[in-house]
């Protein structure tokens, strides 16, 4: 009776043929001594017999894959429509002196590297006039009609995604055209260095100036971000001995590692994205609060 | 009782079986009549990654990766939903809103079982959804079948036996009825049908256990005994 118990689970899957090779092959020679187990196999056979004989002519309708894809096209191309007609409802609400200022420093910046053959100054430019475009997005100081446009459907993280997009999107072409002016008078691959420089430094200067911007004000952000940026610049070495400053190692060590930071474009972009995120969560706070108020 | 083992296995008599058109009554027939598509279980490993390949194309965007699953897959699955709504048109529904499930969790799908059984589970998930909107009482347990539910005079004209099962697998409840499907019909076995019920392995134990003992208590019922299927 040990044998029978220990096999009367495995009869189904033995009618069903799951069980493997040496399983089967113990039931099979079970079954030969077992009366009880072989009546089981009998019964689960022909339950299986009737299970298979109500589904036998039951064919898949085609139909189902169609209009299951169908769906899917519809829903991909909503999505892919309305992210593009959220970003373009957004461009009239960006503030109009940033399209021309952005444009207009960023070409001064060009016509002074061109004519000193210094790209470094594109490079420290780029991010910054990113940075301060950005910080201007979004908020009641930098948008008048922000609160009617809380009163639309559209969440306010997706609405400062959107503004984020434009403005980010209008000063990464801009940077680019201006990196790709200095070919006339670089060789590629330090162009391609020259982008790589300011491309992580300005996405998270841009974020981090986001941010503040939420958090305080559109002037701290900018003015914190500008700090934060030009101080990799300072003349380390100078400072410390001119000043005689007791730590001078310390301070040029700490001076190397702001250094580092800045030149490290996958470290910034996982930041700026980290960035975002806490600026999408207080936009949303900003927009409950403004549309609680109004 | 000498009894020819290759016949008591519902893999050995496949072949055979695929061709039965009348229900054997003599009971040598048997399991597989089951899939039109797939004459036997597949687990082989390039079976394996094949569906896994399709998944991942799935995954992709590739459409073509679909509608190979469709082709592979859909008369089960379809089979799986009509058996639980007990509705072509709902199980159709069921089907669609199944593929498109796929579609988005592709990428999610790490090789954790075989492809069928993870497109059952979505089936199974689509279709108890589809029963709580349309019909929450065929969830519901069915009372104990007494004696004057099974109506034996309609049923004694026909074949006895097989109609009796009939009979017997209808008056089951849901749970335990899908249970039967997966096993007999899908050809999963007890750890993949848990997954797809998403319940333990013991339980699907005991609801086969429960769907065996209410079958015999049928039989009984109309005189048959167990030797009598032999």
């Amino acid at each position: 009776m040990g044998d029978h118990s220990q096999y009367i689970e495995s009869l189904p899957l033995f009618v069903s043929g799951t069980l493997d090779d040496a399983q089967r092959r113990a039931l099979e020679n079970h079954l030969t001594h077992c009366s009880a187990c072989r009546s089981e196999v009998a019964l689960w056979r022909q339950v299986a017999y009737q299970v298979a004989d109500a589904n036998r002519n039951l064919d898949a309708p085609s139909i189902a894959v169609e209009r299951a894809l169908a769906e899917i096209r519809g829903r991909r191309k909503n999505i892919v429509w309305r992210a593009f007609e959220l970003v373009r409802a957004q461009v009239p609400l960006v503030r109009g002196e940033m399209w021309p200022s952005s444009a207009a420093v960023m070409a001064i910046g060009v016509i002074i590297a061109t004519i000193v053959k210094e790209v470094t100054i594109l490079q420290m430019l780029a991010p910054m006039v990113a940075a301060a475009s950005v910080a201007v997005i979004y908020g009641p100081e930098n948008d008048p009609a922000l609160e009617l446009t809380l009163a639309t459907a559209t969440s306010p993280w997706k609405i400062l995604l959107a503004r984020l997009t434009i403005v980010f999107g209008y000063n990464l072409v801009l940077a680019l055209a201006a990196s790709g002016g200095m070919l006339l008078f670089l060789p590629a691959n330090l162009v391609a260095s020259l982008i790589v420089g300011w491309f992580g430094p300005m996405t998270f200067l841009c974020a981090a100036a986001l941010v503040l911007a939420l958090w305080v004000n559109t002037g701290n952000a900018i003015a914190v971000t500008y700090v934060a940026w030009l101080a990799q610049f300072l003349p380390g070495q100078e400072i410390a001995t001119d000043f005689r400053l007791g730590g001078m190692s310390l301070f040029i060590a700490f001076l190397n590692a702001y250094r580092q930071f800045w030149s490290s474009p996958p470290v910034l972009v996982a930041l700026a994205v980290g960035l975002v995120v806490i600026a999408g969560w207080l936009g949303g706070r900003q927009g409950q609060r403004l549309t609680r108020a109004a | 009782m000498n009894i020819p083992l290759r016949e008591l296995s519902g893999k050995a008599s496949k072949s055979r079986m695929m061709q039965a058109s009348t229900i054997p009554l003599n009971l040598t027939a048997a399991v597989s009549v089951r899939r039109n598509e797939e004459p036997s279980l597949d687990r082989s490993i390039s079976s394996v990654d094949k569906d896994l390949q399709l998944v991942r194309r799935v995954a992709a965007g590739d459409e073509t990766a679909l509608r190979a699953l469709f082709a592979a897959y859909g008369q089960r699955l379809f089979a799986y939903a009509v058996r639980l709504t007990r509705n072509p048109s709902v199980a159709e529904d069921v089907l669609q809103e199944s593929l498109v499930a796929a579609w988005r969790g592709a990428a999610r799908f790490r090789g954790q079982g075989r492809v069928v059984a993870w497109l059952l589970g979505i089936v199974h998930h689509k279709a108890l959804n589809a029963i709580r909107s349309r019909s929450p009482v065929l969830l519901e347990e069915p009372e104990e079948l007494g004696d004057d539910q099974v109506p034996l005079d309609e049923v004694m004209a026909e074949h006895e036996q097989a109609a009796l099962l009939r009979v017997g697998l209808e008056s089951l409840s849901l749970k335990h009825r899908m249970v039967l499907e997966l096993v007999f019909y899908q050809g999963l076995d007890l750890t993949e049908v848990a997954l797809v019920c998403d319940c333990p392995v013991g339980t699907v134990k005991s609801r086969l256990s429960y769907a065996k003992a209410h079958l015999r208590h049928i039989m009984e019922q109309s005189g048959l005994k167990a030797e009598d299927l032999e």
